[in-house]
């Protein structure tokens, strides 16, 4: 499909940049209405077909997930607007920090962990309501997840501020605990490799996780034997 | 009065929007007299739509940009031209019949609005005053004209009507009650909805 170049002149401003997709923070339609665009670019080194097809198939099944999970109640942002063929993805805005930046500047503090300890509960009430409607989010890491702001107090009411998940690149809708054990692995690695206080909040979440849905303790089982083996399946057999 | 929008992430355009409280079944006619007509030039396209199932601005043009995207697209544009696109896209599925019985005008339809797209050049192109004295001169001296804005869509929005057509359950859960920045928990669920058909 040809297509013609939209208007340089909009307004962006690139926040993030991975190996897939560039992060813009923009506005959607009218000026108040702030909006995250997320932008699959074409890869120069792939066959155009192969490129424009992969493009759409990725930005389809990111805003498939994205509205599943939201008509659902889990907190993830809304989408806006989607453009598969341009490879764009409009959502909705979330004022926050990520978990990750919120552990590094609490668990800095003397006591912090107790800070915290309600931001875990709902972590792992959250992680457990995506499991429960089958959805893995495939790279579920402390900077995925974020804090919405509520305005006012900054430190001491993280523990109340609603905990919204992002960025399913790479989600996939399974039914396998193993999928959703490897999904609370990537978290337990991202917790303990860049917090080493932050070991046993990830009880709590774990803890919390245990009681959000029916099949959550035959996926603790199973996080065992991934921590045994890591992430990739053995290959023998 | 007719009110000007430029949506970002478009190329160069102009968005003209025009509210007519009471629009007399006669200028009705002459209307779509000129809209379906094949031999009509672009100049005498025009959206119209019924104002009771539009529930604020965002909603308007959320419809509006979607269906300027489409037009951009070789082949993406699955009705006649970018307005009728609008009324499609208003729909949020594939069916364009169903889409036009609920968001266009019909003849119980009291407020309706007008938009005018101009993109492109040469004839795809207008300017405000065009587009003013186009409707004034179907809907004559005595016709009413008015700027629509979130004021005049509160006032004659239907909003369980339009919670009905975009299939939209009283009992949110809980993410679904929460305002976006810049938008309502309901715009938000609506313009869910307008993307559904393209994600499936």
């Amino acid at each position: 499909m040809s297509s013609i170049e939209i208007d340089p002149q909009t307004p962006k401003l690139l926040i993030k940049q991975g190996a897939e997709a560039l992060v813009y923070s923009t506005t959607y339609l009218l000026p108040h209405i702030p909006a995250l665009l997320k932008h699959r670019p074409s890869k120069l080194y792939r066959h155009p077909t192969l490129d424009a097809r992969l493009t759409k198939h990725r930005c389809l099944s990111e805003s498939r997930l994205l509205i599943r999970a939201r008509s659902l109640g889990i907190p993830v942002p809304a989408v806006y607007f989607v453009d598969e063929s341009r490879g764009e993805i409009f959502m909705e805005w979330i004022s926050g920090s990520s978990v990750r930046e919120v552990l590094d500047k609490v668990l800095a503090q003397e006591g912090g962990e107790v800070v915290v300890d309600r931001m875990m509960v709902k972590v792992g009430a959250v992680v457990g309501a995506l499991h429960a409607a089958d959805i893995v989010h495939g790279d579920l890491t402390t900077s995925n997840i974020m804090v919405r702001n509520a305005g006012g107090s900054e430190l001491a009411g993280s523990g109340e501020r609603e905990v919204v998940l992002i960025d399913f690149g790479l989600g996939a809708v399974s039914t396998q605990d193993e999928d959703k054990a490897v999904d609370l692995y990537v978290l337990e690695r991202a917790f303990t490799s860049t917090h080493p206080k932050a070991e046993n909040l990830f009880q709590d979440v774990l803890k919390s996780y245990e009681q959000s849905f029916k099949g959550a303790k035959a996926v603790l089982r199973r996080l065992q034997e991934v921590r045994t083996r890591g992430r990739k399946r053995s290959m023998i057999g | 009065m007719t009110t000007t929008y430029t949506i970002p992430h478009l190329p160069p355009h102009k968005i003209y929007i025009t509210h007519l409280p009471a629009l007399s079944s006669a200028a009705f006619k002459t209307f779509q007299r000129e809209l379906t007509s094949s031999t009509s030039p672009p100049s005498s396209e025009y959206a119209f739509l019924d104002a009771s199932v539009i529930l604020s601005t965002t909603h308007l043009l959320a419809a509006v940009f979607q269906a300027v995207r489409n037009e951009l697209v070789s082949g993406k544009r699955r009705t006649r031209n970018v307005h009728s696109e609008v009324v499609y896209c208003l729909g949020g599925n594939n069916n364009i019949k169903e889409a036009y019985k609920r968001f266009g005008v019909t003849e119980e339809t009291k407020d309706v609005i007008v938009i005018k797209i101009a993109h492109g050049s040469g004839e795809y192109w207008c300017e405000r005053e065009e587009v003013g004295e186009n409707i004034r001169r179907v809907i004559g001296e005595e016709g009413v004209m008015e700027a629509y804005g979130d004021g005049v869509a509160r006032r004659v929005v239907d909003v369980e009507k339009v919670k009905r057509y975009y299939k939209i359950k009283a009992d949110g859960s809980q993410t679904k009650g929460i305002d976006a920045l810049g938008i309502s928990a309901l715009e938000v669920e609506v313009l869910g909805k307008m993307v559904g058909r393209v994600v499936g």
